[in-house]
């Protein structure tokens, strides 16, 4: 990473599945490998619901609850640059250009002839796919038709209305505008840095193991002297999404916001050193 | 009830300044507090550029009265994804003598960078050496992941057995 370093960070990605993503990311520092992982989880923006106004609600669950539910509901955010973050629109309170409506409305009706018949199953699921929203590029995600994202059931003579408003958010304000599922990350499968310290009865080969990892590192010599100067350096890195985005997306973005989050400071480390010469002279 | 409201961990409060300048007093003050505070000019005529004021990191920058050529970065609304990287890439450059960071309160978000060089540079210089050679690592990192990707959709568009393929049974001379 600093210029004695050849070539500069190096990528292999060795899986690319829908969902999910496995590569390998070499020479560079754990701190960017690290702030990757951290801005891939907290503050890559994605599209959910925030706000819900409810009409009616007889089931169940409670107005709050079911908004909790709903807010939690992936949305196909692969457009979400398009959009504008609600706090920073020329609007007042919201419009089409910061957030994009779904609407719901599931009534169950009563049915005369089947009322007292127990071996009917008269309830309904509410899931994701009942809810239709006013921009096709917003919408819960829906991969696996056979089994939706439920919110709650009904039965006969229950209804549910309501309108959500889907805005544009990271994960640093509420986790449901987290892209990703689950990240993992792993260094130095042998444990070679001594940066993990196991906890043994009394072997720790036998008891722990190695990861599926190690398989691309060379085994460990009993015999080989531990290495003092030696840093973490290549990182493996999986990375499954909620289907709002694809995960080679994710990783995509999250660069680019590194790289605007230091080009700011870049901007007003600018702005200060220009007015350095008088400052610095002792 | 006395929950602060989670957008503060990254949107720049109205009214506070994007950076402020301290001026090097000689009477012994050790350190000036940072945040300027100047009215805005509001109105939607702003509001366009807002979003990039309340994204990006303020900054403030306060020498120090005792040590030579060593100053104290304040960062406002950034955590330790920023604050890890600048260290180490601080730590990476020979003219660095001291380099480090701390969070004073995990409720107040913001990090202090603490930076000492030899006297033939400066800290801002440094950092900002530092801050350059960072946009490149990310830049290639993000290069080598796009030219990677290319590379990962062709081979999986050869064996053309649908979506969801495994890239890992097919052993492509991946050794960097």
């Amino acid at each position: 990473m600093d210029i004695y370093n050849s070539g500069g960070p190096e990528v292999s990605i060795r899986s690319l599945k829908k969902d999910s993503m496995k590569f390998v990311l070499t020479n560079t520092d754990l701190s960017v490998a690290n702030a990757l992982r951290r801005v891939m989880i907290a503050e890559v923006p994605t599209m959910a619901i925030d706000m819900v106004e409810i009409e009616t609600n007889s089931t169940v669950l409670t107005d709050e609850f079911i908004a909790h539910r709903l807010g939690m509901i992936p949305l196909t955010s692969f457009d979400v640059d398009r959009i504008q973050y609600t706090r920073d629109c020329t609007c007042t309170l919201y419009c089409p250009n910061c957030s994009v409506e779904l609407t719901l409305h599931v009534k169950v009706n009563v049915d005369y002839d089947d009322m007292n018949d127990p071996t009917i199953d008269k309830t309904r699921q509410v899931t994701a796919l009942d809810l239709i929203s006013s921009d096709e590029s917003v919408k819960p995600v829906s991969d696996d038709k056979a089994h939706p994202i439920l919110i709650v059931k009904m039965r006969p003579g229950q209804e549910l209305k309501l309108k959500c408003i889907a805005k544009k958010g990271v994960a640093k304000e509420h986790a449901k505008w987290s892209p990703v599922y689950g990240i993992s990350f792993e260094y130095d499968p042998y444990n070679r840095l001594r940066h993990s310290h196991y906890w043994i009865e009394e072997d720790e080969k036998l008891e722990w193991g190695v990861s599926a990892n190690a398989a691309e590192e060379t085994p460990v010599d009993p015999n080989e002297p531990f290495d003092y100067n030696a840093k973490p350096d290549k990182y493996y890195i999986e990375v499954e999404t909620s289907g709002c985005m694809k995960p080679e997306e994710v990783a995509l973005r999250a660069m680019t916001i590194m790289q605007d989050k230091l080009g700011g400071l870049q901007i007003k480390l600018d702005d200060e050193f220009k007015e350095d010469t008088q400052r610095w002279g002792y | 009830m006395n929950a602060p409201d989670r957008f503060e961990l990254f949107v720049l409060p109205d009214g506070v300044k994007k950076y402020a300048f301290i001026p090097f007093t000689q009477d012994g003050q050790t350190h000036a507090s940072g945040l300027a505070v100047v009215p805005q000019p509001a109105g939607a005529a702003l509001r366009g550029q807002l979003h990039q004021f309340t994204m990006s990191p303020t900054l403030t920058i306060t020498p120090d009265t005792k040590i030579p050529n060593a100053a104290t970065f304040k960062i406002e609304k950034e955590d330790h994804t920023l604050a890890n990287m600048l260290r180490m890439q601080l730590l990476e450059d020979p003219k660095v003598l001291f380099a480090g960071y701390k969070m004073p309160h995990p409720l107040d978000h913001y990090f202090i960078l603490k930076v000492q060089t030899t006297p033939d540079t400066n800290p801002a210089h440094v950092l900002g050496n530092a801050v350059t050679e960072l946009i490149q690592c990310v830049g290639s990192m993000k290069n080598k992941f796009e030219m990677d990707l290319i590379r990962a959709r062709s081979d999986a568009s050869k064996v053309d057995n649908g979506e969801g393929e495994d890239l890992s049974s097919h052993q492509v001379d991946m050794d960097f």
